[in-house]
């Protein structure tokens, strides 16, 4: 256990200057401050939330929205490539894996990162919300009485990352496996565009499908949101506890 | 146990498809000595060295490591190995002293490590820089440095003065003398600059086609008597008579004979035999060979067929 907080410590060390450390910062910047410029051009009355509801609650579904379908897959996808890249681009698995701690460790402490990463993303998403609607609510004088939704919206980020669990273990057996940058990138942009055809369709495939868990778990209503988050949670440890076996039991060539 | 060699392989094969990169290898690399093994491109000094540290899993035969059997699961027997694999693994967007404290944190040594490595290495000074503005004597001094980093009684070196310019090369033969001077650490180094193996090694295993061709030290390899040089004014003559005399004779261009003469007796006479049939001797001497010459000599024989 030891060994694996030792090599843990070190991925964070990586991850300094990064790419990927960057993407996780600035994607929920990114879709927050879209959103907030939105609801500003849209004046004081105007909301886009449905008549009689919570103002900040539609503010907050527009963020969750677009986050799920479409961005924290995207990310998952770029995050994982990236992160597998650091070792790729410098043929450092050579130097990794010949030092004298077990395989797995250097594999589960890299999955590790990732998530690390998606969590931080969902913690700036949550925190840019709270940052855009407290200057909503003092620039339009509508929204000024509106209640904060915040546990709602934390517990909403919590649930989609961890659906997101499967597909970003998909992603980084796939980043890990092979050198180049494209498989991963094309089952990521691939499987994104699947996710956009059959989740507004309501088959039940979309139950099942990774890509579509974070925005069933995200979902208030959906009736599948339960069976989304274990299956997204339980389904992503497994794969990744396999993905580790088979990536430490590969030779390098 | 302590009087094993460092690194012994036994039977060691490993093949690629149906293709044999090694093929029954058996190193022995004594404790406290500069391992220099040559090979030209292709013979499997990399492959050698990637079953060595568990990169790759051999196929057939074995590998001890200080007397110890080094399998896929052994991976704590590398606690005592540190290695450099042709270009040194870095991190470019990270300094050189991240590069290194990242290295230290996954062996769990204590801080100071770093800052001795640095020293040793003689990057100081510019520890505080992304390793992407080094330049690339820079880089390879830092990958020593990481190799260097646990204080391991065996560095596994492959290609490490690859691209350096003479200066630098000139720094790498310093700073492994001083290992294996100051912290009696066995040095296997595996290159096919010749001349780099040459300054530095004590001991050489020669590798081609997969096939150990020679190991031993440089001196046995030596002890192997040069030819004789002989300069004379009829050269076709010259070689004709000592043929007749029983001498084993080869033309060289520019008038010069090679003459297999084992010893100073040998050479007198095959002097008094020229001189005495009329030939006009201008120069007679024993042309000590390069490794290099040693080294073409052993993969020609090798590849005719010869056993060394």
């Amino acid at each position: 256990m030891s060994s694996f907080f030792r090599v843990l410590t070190a991925e964070g060390l990586k991850l300094r200057r990064t790419l990927a450390f960057r993407l996780a910062v600035l994607a929920p910047l990114f879709i927050v401050i879209l959103q907030f410029t939105i609801e500003l051009v849209r004046g004081d009355e105007e909301s886009g939330a449905p008549p009689g509801t919570n103002p900040l609650m539609g503010f907050a579904q527009g963020i969750l929205t677009f986050w799920t379908i479409v961005l924290l897959p995207f990310c998952a996808a770029l995050i994982a490539a990236l992160l597998a890249a650091l070792e790729h681009q410098g043929e450092n698995w050579k130097h990794l894996l010949a030092l004298p701690v077990p395989r797995t460790c250097i594999f589960a402490a890299k999955w590790i990162a990732a998530v690390g990463l998606l969590s931080l993303s969902s913690a700036v998403l949550v925190a840019a919300y709270c940052l855009a609607a407290g200057i909503l609510q003092a620039v339009k004088p509508g929204w000024s009485a509106a209640s904060w939704p915040l546990p709602t919206i934390i517990q909403r980020a919590f649930l989609g990352l961890c659906a997101t669990s499967l597909l970003l273990s998909i992603q980084m057996w796939i980043s890990l496996r092979w050198r180049s940058f494209i498989p991963g990138l094309a089952v990521g942009v691939v499987s994104l565009v699947v996710n956009i055809i059959i989740l507004p369709a309501g088959m039940f495939a979309a139950n099942l499908f990774p890509w579509c868990l974070p925005a069933i778990a995200m979902a208030p209503h959906s009736p599948h949101r339960v069976l989304g988050v274990a299956w997204g949670l339980l389904g992503g440890v497994a794969l990744g506890m396999i993905a580790c076996w088979d990536l430490s039991h590969q030779e390098h060539q | 146990m302590t009087d094993s060699p460092a690194i012994e392989t036994r039977e060691l094969t490993r093949r690629f498809g149906s293709r044999t990169a090694l093929q029954s290898l058996a190193l022995c690399v004594p404790q406290g000595c500069i391992y220099g093994f040559l090979g030209p491109n292709g013979a499997g000094k990399t492959t050698t060295i990637r079953l060595l540290l568990g990169l790759l899993r051999p196929h057939q035969g074995s590998i001890f490591l200080y007397g110890e059997p080094f399998t896929w699961e052994r991976r704590d027997l590398l606690r005592d190995v540190g290695a450099l694999v042709e270009t040194p693994s870095l991190y470019p967007h990270l300094t050189g002293r991240e590069n290194l404290d990242l290295t230290r944190r996954i062996l769990g040594l204590p801080i100071a490590r770093v800052a001795e490595s640095l020293e040793l290495t003689g990057l100081c000074a510019d520890a505080g820089r992304v390793v992407r503005t080094y330049s690339l004597g820079m880089r390879q001094r830092l990958g020593l440095a990481l190799a260097w980093l646990g204080k391991p009684r065996l560095l596994i070196l492959d290609e490490p003065a690859n691209g350096l310019d003479p200066a630098g090369t000139r720094e790498w033969r310093a700073l492994l003398r001083q290992l294996a001077k100051e912290h009696q650490v066995t040095v296997f180094l595996s290159s096919h600059l010749l001349s780099e193996v040459e300054h530095v090694a004590d001991h050489i295993g020669v590798i081609n086609r997969g096939q150990l061709v020679f190991q031993g030290e440089i001196g046995n390899l030596r002890g192997c008597q040069p030819p004789l040089i002989v300069r004379v004014d009829r050269p076709h003559e010259a070689a004709h008579l000592l043929r007749a005399g029983g001498w084993r004779v080869v033309e060289d261009s520019n008038h010069a004979l090679s003459v297999q003469a084992a010893s100073e007796t040998d050479a007198a006479l095959v002097n008094r035999a020229l001189v005495m049939g009329g030939i006009h001797v201008c120069e007679l001497c024993r042309q000590e060979d390069t490794l290099e010459d040693l080294f073409l000599r052993l993969v020609a024989q090798a590849d005719a067929g010869g056993a060394i």
